[in-house]
């Protein structure tokens, strides 16, 4: 059976769990209380719910595609900027979890923006707090459709038919006509998209909450299971890690301009261990015409060589020249050729390749990368201005231990997972059944894609390198496993996706129709403002994602970042500090949500201004080198405490309701859960 | 000093909070200044950064000839001591957080029907 195949069918068996699993939540919702059910799975998550959900929501798509190609790309430097993911589950678990479940409880909070509401007695802190999650998660929300669309388009076309028989048919009946004309994209795109919304909004609206964390369960084990069963496929394929490592280290410097597939892959290969850098530009429409490359060769103020091919103007803004003429340009240069031999890569799946494919540009000079620059830190970047640059400086070394630990706690779709869990004794063995899941997952991935360079060629990956992780698998593993494999980051957006839509109408429908516009609406009415929320909320993200801006990834880091400077700062001190007051709370969370999008203006800004002609950077502000999530951190802790004891000390009821006693604390009710 | 009237799940949550921060503290400790000293090819001083802060670290910069796989596991050196090895540690580290350190507490069941809570504000 081939990989396409075997996708087709792995993907039809994963849909049909999907559903299946939604159907049975909904019994189960029709059975309990609908808010609490539908929104919190009435707090009765088991350890390996929890577990999973927790592990499946916090791999994204990006663990599966971004991830492996850092890896790929830069080699075991990304161990370092993933490190602190042995910490994670601990800190984003263990720091609030079963503190802030005993809150949500006491407070009768299904939603944070509910906890912070009741914490600080203050609805209008309650709306800010539905507010941000409401403008944040929409835009993330939008780069995940986008990533969803993309990978099933790219799943599906491997499927025998789609692309021959059903895309054709699709374009021929018109339907998607007024849909093609907002994206001017291809149909393949669009259809991808259309598929992967209906069924993420069908399954998270028809089941709520514990439909999201059943369908986490079994995503979470098929992405587990999938990458431990790659490791002994890869090692073998490699002769075994140590021989991966060592031969990537005492690799030439290289670079790998072009994809095979268009038959314009060059690749060079440096004959000096100084830094050369190469660039390909388009001759100046204004100046002289010239019919063939021309090489330049020339040190820059830093001392490197850059190597400079000129190419010929054909159509409109291609290239008139082959790859196999700049090829043969560079190797008749004597100054070039003292440097780098060019040459056609010889590929194994490619045997054809000629060369004779439209010679490929590149926006900046990039660097000539020896293998070592694979093994040590701190990596090159090869593409984008910075081409030189580290990939991973030390300021952005001591980042990432915030980004994604501390950043981890403060999101709100898992701080609610927190209130789920049915009791400390859940917590705990959930909280180590996340702890090996995420060393099972994270580590191993570094190790096969290190071993990933030994077995495909970058000019192999048409697609670029997010496609790493399906053409290892299709490389070197089983139908069934390729199969998996190739299905796993669809797995792993849906995952983050669901969780994501309740987060929003769970904003809107608990906390701002039915806090602060009509808290006497029927438990029918809540139903049904309920269901059509969230399929409303998918539709328009649909819409949204049909035509998306091109630098989404930087509004996912961007949501990620705002998220944890507006939250965590008056969650972690509400809970934890009886001192802690209202005004404290407004101040954390509009100086962390402040000081981020200031920071992040840039990335928001930056393009759109470029657009009318204004030039700004596009890149967030790192002040020091330190990435905006620290400085949002700080602003949000310093000023929540410095507003705290400026003021008022909070009214005692309040502390007593969440810090005392449960005698003492004025619960009437109040007695220890599942006696 | 705590309140004889304290609940014990907020001075226990409290007491395990401060533990993982300190393990969070330590793991960036050891893993970022031993991964930079032992594995970085070059220790750039950039103006205006947080590299600029730390001493010349030149004479740890590392060449291809000075690699070590220890163990021939085929881990670079300092991935293996800075990074595989405390994450093996922090999973010890966890099971003595989940199943010798964290209290069982009991907890509050939900103050009434969740959906049906009374404004917060007139409830405090």
């Amino acid at each position: 059976m081939n990989h396409e195949i075997a996708t087709g069918l792995v993907f039809l068996g994963y849909m049909v769990g999907v559903f299946g699993l939604a159907i049975l939540s909904n019994r189960l919702l029709q059975s309990k209380s609908f808010l609490a059910e539908y929104f919190l799975g009435s707090r009765g998550l088991g350890v390996w719910a929890l577990a999973f959900t927790f592990a499946a929501t916090s791999a994204s798509g990006g663990s599966f595609t971004g991830y492996p190609s850092l890896v790929y790309t830069y080699g075991w430097v990304v161990a370092l900027w993933i490190a602190s993911y042995m910490i994670v589950p601990p800190v984003t678990m263990g720091l609030l979890g079963k503190r802030l479940n005993q809150v949500a409880r006491r407070a009768g909070a299904i939603t944070i923006p509910d906890v912070i509401r009741e914490r600080f007695a203050s609805p209008g802190l309650g709306l800010l707090a539905s507010g941000v999650i409401v403008f944040f998660t929409l835009t993330n929300l939008i780069a995940q459709f986008k990533a969803g669309g993309i990978i099933l388009n790219v799943l599906l076309e491997g499927t025998p038919g789609y692309r021959d028989s059903i895309v054709p048919w699709v374009e021929g009946t018109g339907m998607l006509s007024p849909l093609l004309a907002i994206s001017g994209t291809d149909t393949g795109y669009v259809i991808g998209l259309l598929l992967f919304s209906f069924t993420v909004v069908v399954y998270t609206a028809y089941g709520g909450f514990r439909a999201v964390v059943w369908t986490d369960v079994m995503q979470g084990i098929v992405m587990g299971v999938g990458v431990l069963l790659l490791i002994p496929f890869t090692m073998a394929a490699v002769g075994g890690l140590g021989t991966a490592t060592r031969e990537i280290a005492e690799r030439p410097p290289r670079l790998v301009v072009g994809l095979a597939a268009r038959d314009n892959a060059i690749e060079y290969r440096g004959l000096t261990p100084a830094d050369v850098m190469v660039e390909h530009r388009l001759a100046p429409a204004e100046g002289p015409e010239i019919d063939a490359p021309a090489v330049d060769v020339a040190e820059d103020d830093q001392g490197r060589v850059r190597v400079s091919v000129t190419l010929p103007r054909g159509r409109g803004d291609e290239p008139g020249a082959t790859a196999r003429q700049v090829v043969e340009a560079v190797g008749a240069s004597p100054e070039a050729s003292r440097w780098v031999v060019a040459e056609v890569p010889i590929l194994e799946s490619y045997p054809g390749l000629a060369g004779a494919g439209t010679a490929p540009l590149t926006e900046d000079p990039n660097h000539l990368r020896p293998g070592s620059d694979l093994v040590f830190g701190p990596g090159l970047k090869q593409r984008g201005r910075g081409a030189g640059d580290p990939f991973h400086p030390i300021g952005m070394a001591i980042s990432f231990f915030f980004m994604w630990a501390i950043s981890g706690a403060g999101q709100p779709g898992t701080m609610v997972r927190l209130m789920a869990f049915k009791d400390s004794k859940t917590l705990r063995y959930a909280l180590f059944t996340v702890t090996i899941y995420f060393g099972c997952i994270y580590l191993p991935i570094i190790f096969l894609f290190t071993a990933a360079q030994q077995v495909i060629h970058p000019a192999e990956l048409t697609a670029g390198s997010d496609q790493i992780m399906p053409q290892l698998a299709s490389r070197v593993a089983p139908w069934w496993l390729a199969g998996i494999l190739i299905a796993a980051p669809f797995a792993a957006v849906m995952s983050t996706v669901d969780s994501f839509l309740l987060l929003i109408s769970s904003a809107v429908v608990r906390d701002i129709v039915q806090r602060s516009i009509n808290p006497d609406l029927s438990e029918k009415s809540v139903k049904v403002i309920s269901y059509t929320t969230t399929a409303v909320s998918g539709v328009l993200v649909t819409l949204m994602a049909l035509n998306p801006p091109r630098f989404l990834q930087d509004f996912i880091v961007m949501t990620g970042a705002g998220f944890a400077a507006t939250f965590l700062a008056p969650i972690a001190l509400g809970i934890y500090w009886k001192r802690m007051t209202r005004l404290g709370a407004w101040l954390a969370m509009l100086g962390g949500f402040l000081a981020t999008v200031v920071l992040f203006a840039p990335v928001m800004l930056g393009r759109p201004l470029a657009a009318i002609g204004v030039s700004w950077r596009t890149e967030e502000i790192n002040l020091f080198g330190l990435h905006p999530l620290l400085w949002g951190l700080v602003a949000s802790f310093g000023l929540g405490i410095l507003g705290s004891l400026v003021g008022p000390r909070p009214p005692e009821a309040l502390i007593r309701r969440y810090f005392s006693r449960p005698e003492r604390a004025g619960l009437d009710d109040a007695m220890p859960s599942g006696r | 000093m705590a309140d004889p009237d304290d609940d014990p799940v907020y001075l226990d949550s409290r007491r395990e909070a401060l533990v993982i921060l300190l393990a969070w503290l330590a793991c960036m400790i050891w893993t970022v200044s031993y991964c930079y000293v032992n594995g970085y090819t070059r220790h750039d001083r950039v103006a205006g950064e947080v590299s600029a802060l730390v001493p010349d670290l030149g004479r740890f910069d590392r060449t291809p000839d000075s690699l070590g796989t220890p163990f021939g596991l085929g881990i670079p050196d300092w991935a293996l001591w800075g990074i595989v090895v405390p994450w093996v540690a922090c999973v010890g580290f966890s099971a003595w957080l989940c199943f010798a350190y964290m209290k069982d507490d009991p907890e509050p069941m939900d103050r009434g029907e969740d959906e049906h809570m009374v404004d917060p504000a007139r409830g405090a």
